[in-house]
């Protein structure tokens, strides 16, 4: 808030009326009267007029405490009307009411006319009301200040003139009464400081300031503290607020002072309260009240504490020096913690709709957005809702507005924002007395269905992506392994069996025939190839046909295999099952970097083979426990795994009519669980 | 007897040759369908070996260009789903092999069943 530039002519003298009144300036009699019905509650008179000339004389004679003014006038611009009553009566609240708010508006409007707010049409009444209670109080605040400023000015000119009185008088009398030309000196001395302590505060802007220019101020006496301030914030709670050296400290405090009425010295109950919240001795205190004339935010409990050792007599001083100066101190005071106030307020509001994720956007039936937060800004710039949110130039397919704006029930509807859908919740806002909806609240929530869904979507396009190389891949290889394989038996023909080179050349053909195999399991989980047929087998057994396999991988870490005695028949692919627990144990023992332990563990619980694989490894992060399964997801060092294994894994096991899961903590290991359907037999 | 074999595999090629040679058959080798057509008609085998997918010419492709009817054909593929249709539809193919081989010695003696039941 930015006072104006006082010259005297211009100075308000009247006093409050007993209700204020709100002067509202628009061409369409149905804004006005709108208006007249959102105020009917509030203490104060409104009066609409289309009449400029009727307008203008109302703010010359000073009669509306508030103006609002539309921007849109047949005779001119709101602004111009603003920018005269800024001139003729500076001490209105002025306010522009606005369908379209700009930045070109914005700012003309502050630096021609100075407003105190803004308002767009069509308002929000609860705002609109805020609005305007904050624009009186800011009208009887500036009230205030230049009728403070006036009394300075007077007190000014009287302090001049009776120095120039003095003057002559003490030129004539010089010789006879010394003495009496140094009281005045003295006297003239203190209301010059007065004076500038009152013009300095006036420019002080936080509490910080006031304080550091009270305790300026306070320079001259000796033996005396610097002040601490004490106050109520804007939910009522206590706060000190004190000098140590050059910075300002901010203390909470959970008790209350004792209130003061009157300025009171030498309390035991101020100097005990003092000395526990500061934590140290006090010497003598002085409490001082402040009081505001315009009792707003400095409530009577607002205290000026003052430590002292001073002499009776100097301590009358001290108070006749505080007493000239709490008024304005008081004011100042009020005025900085109102606005601080209002910063936060506004400030939290603004915050707070913005900290919704959620995309939320008041906006009317032309589906022009009022308010919007970040999360529903994609475009800043454009008006439309559906512009602003989705990027299209018509209503977005299945958005209420288009047909159900004026209906007065909470509406609940899916739409569509590009591949996004989202779950929308409209709520009506009605202006007092009316059935019909003035603007509407949307506020979107992405359905999580759809996000999992889309999960789901990525995962198996991933996957068949992932079966397509593989099915390539294998066809691939196959060729070359065919040919090596041939070869090798050839070759097996032309060697003398039982020497090396002959057992040199069978580990070479069966090294291929695993080849062979492993591909023709890939070809099975990308389900190109022949699939073999399902069968009934003990899972124990498989487990311990697969171990052999494992040795190179379990040679340095101690296994534990739990199996039981019972045998447990699933229906599984046996050569893809003997894969997957390959896998598991594989990375199990991969997981370990040193020699840990792994535990295999069978049983049966309600219908369910459970097969645990569970390492003593550092386990898995967050950041990667959600993407374990996800083909290609590998954290091994390049050459040590595709990132195939687990997703192909959990894809073959949920083909058998089972799942996989992973328990993991940091840093003691990792349990994978592949819960599998008994079959009787 | 006289065989041809048509693969672009050099190691599926050098194997079969390997492997028929032993059994002491003559061989010639094509690495794509165009040489295949060349050495086919210069050769005249009693038995060709056809990979159905090469580069180029594929193996069905081969057997539509050639003129010579006596060759016994013995198509090959990994992928199983192929001999109906390309022994279906061309009468001169009247065989399929399976890739991978499991053993080459028991192909060599299939195709030499082959040959003298005809």
């Amino acid at each position: 808030m930015k006072t104006d530039a006082i010259s005297g002519s211009q100075i308000e003298e009247e006093s409050l009326p007993e209700r204020p009144k709100l002067l509202w300036v628009d061409d369409e009699p149905h804004i006005l009267e709108l208006a007249k019905r959102a105020v009917r509650e509030e203490p104060f008179d409104f009066v609409g007029t289309t009449d400029l000339d009727i307008a203008r004389k109302m703010i010359r004679a000073g009669e509306p405490s508030v103006l609002v003014a539309d921007q849109v006038l047949k005779k001119g611009t709101g602004i111009e009307l603003l920018e005269y009553a800024k001139a003729v009566s500076p001490a209105t609240s002025r306010i522009i009411l606005t369908g379209k708010m700009t930045d070109e508006l914005v700012e003309e409007a502050i630096n021609r006319a100075s407003v105190f707010r803004f308002i767009t049409k069509p308002w929000d009444q609860e705002e609109l009301l805020r609005d305007l209670d904050l624009a009186f109080l800011h009208r009887q605040n500036t009230v205030e200040r230049y009728r403070l400023l006036q009394k300075i000015r007077q007190q000014n000119t009287r302090l001049e003139e009776l120095n120039l009185n003095l003057e002559k008088i003490v030129y004539a009398r010089t010789h006879k009464e010394e003495l009496s030309k140094r009281n005045s000196e003295a006297t003239l001395q203190n209301l010059r400081g007065t004076l500038r302590f009152i013009n300095d505060l006036s420019l002080a802007d936080s509490v910080e300031e006031i304080l550091y220019r009270l305790s300026r101020d306070f320079r001259k006496f000796s033996s005396v503290g610097s002040p601490i301030l004490g106050f109520l914030d804007a939910e009522n709670r206590g706060v000190l607020y004190y000098l140590q050296g050059k910075q300002a400290t901010e203390k909470r405090v959970t008790t209350q002072w004792k209130e003061a009425l009157e300025p009171r010295s030498h309390s035991e109950e101020d100097r005990q309260y003092l000395a526990n919240v500061l934590g140290r001795p006090l010497a003598q205190l002085l409490v001082f009240p402040l009081k505001s004339p315009q009792q707003t935010f400095v409530f009577g409990s607002a205290v000026l504490f003052i430590e002292h050792a001073l002499p009776a007599e100097d301590l009358e001083e001290l108070k006749h020096f505080l007493a000239q100066r709490i008024q304005p101190l008081s004011l100042a005071l009020d005025r900085v913690l109102m606005e601080n106030y209002l910063k936060l307020t506004s400030y939290r509001w603004a915050k707070t709709f913005d900290d919704f994720t959620d995309p939320i956007a008041i906006v009317d039936s032309q589906f022009s957005v009022d308010r919007s937060n970040r999360s529903f800004q994609k475009f800043m710039k454009k008006a439309r809702c559906f512009e602003r949110f989705a990027d299209r130039d018509s209503p977005c397919p299945g958005c209420p507005l288009i047909q159900d704006f004026s209906s007065p029930s909470v509406l609940l509807r899916q739409i569509k924002v590009k591949d996004r859908s989202f779950q929308l919740t409209s709520y009506p806002i009605f202006l007092p007395g009316q059935t019909i909806p003035s603007n509407r609240v949307n506020y979107y929530s992405e359905t999580t269905d759809k996000n999992r869904l889309q999960q789901q979507l990525i995962q198996n396009e991933k996957m068949s992506a992932v079966g397509l190389l593989a099915g390539n891949i294998a066809h691939e290889l196959n060729n070359p392994l065919t040919g090596l394989r041939s070869l090798t038996q050839v070759l097996l023909t032309e060697v003398q069996a039982g020497t090396q080179l002959h057992g040199d050349l069978l580990e070479v053909e069966k090294g291929v025939q695993r080849c062979e195999e492993i591909i023709k399991s890939l070809l099975n989980f990308s389900q190109i190839g022949p699939s073999e047929s399902m069968g009934e087998t003990d899972l124990g057994e498989l487990v311990e046909s697969t171990l052999p396999f494992l040795k190179s991988a379990t040679r340095d870490h101690s296994t534990k295999t739990l199996l039981g005695n019972k045998p447990l028949f699933v229906r599984v692919e046996y050569n893809i099952m003997q894969q997957v627990i390959f896998n598991l144990i594989n990375n199990a023992c991969q997981a370990m970097e040193e020699p840990g332990e792994l535990t295999l563990s069978l049983t049966s619980e309600s219908g369910l083979a459970h097969l645990k694989i569970k390492d003593t490894g550092p386990g898995i992060g967050e950041e990667h426990l959600q993407h374990v399964f996800d083909p290609f997801y590998t954290t091994k060092e390049e050459g040590q795994g595709t990132g195939l294994g687990l997703s192909m894994s959990r894809s073959a096991v949920e083909s058998f009519g089972g799942t996989i899961e992973v328990e993991t903590e940091l840093g003691q290991g990792t349990t994978f669980i592949i819960k599998l359907p008994l079959v009787e037999k | 007897m006289k065989v041809l074999i048509v693969d672009d595999e050099p190691l599926v090629r050098r194997a079969l040759s390997r492997a028929f040679e032993a059994s002491g058959h003559e061989i010639r080798q094509a690495a794509s369908g165009e040489e295949a057509l060349r050495v086919w008609q210069e050769f005249a085998p009693d038995v060709v070996l056809l990979d159905v997918i090469m580069p180029g010419l594929t193996g069905p492709q081969v057997l539509e260009e050639v003129t010579d009817p006596r060759a016994t054909v013995i198509l090959m593929s990994a992928f199983s789903g192929d001999q109906e249709v390309h022994t279906g539809e061309g009468a001169r193919a009247k065989h399929f092999l399976a890739k991978p081989f499991t053993d080459i010695f028991a192909v060599v003696k299939l195709v030499e069943g082959l040959t003298i039941a005809e």
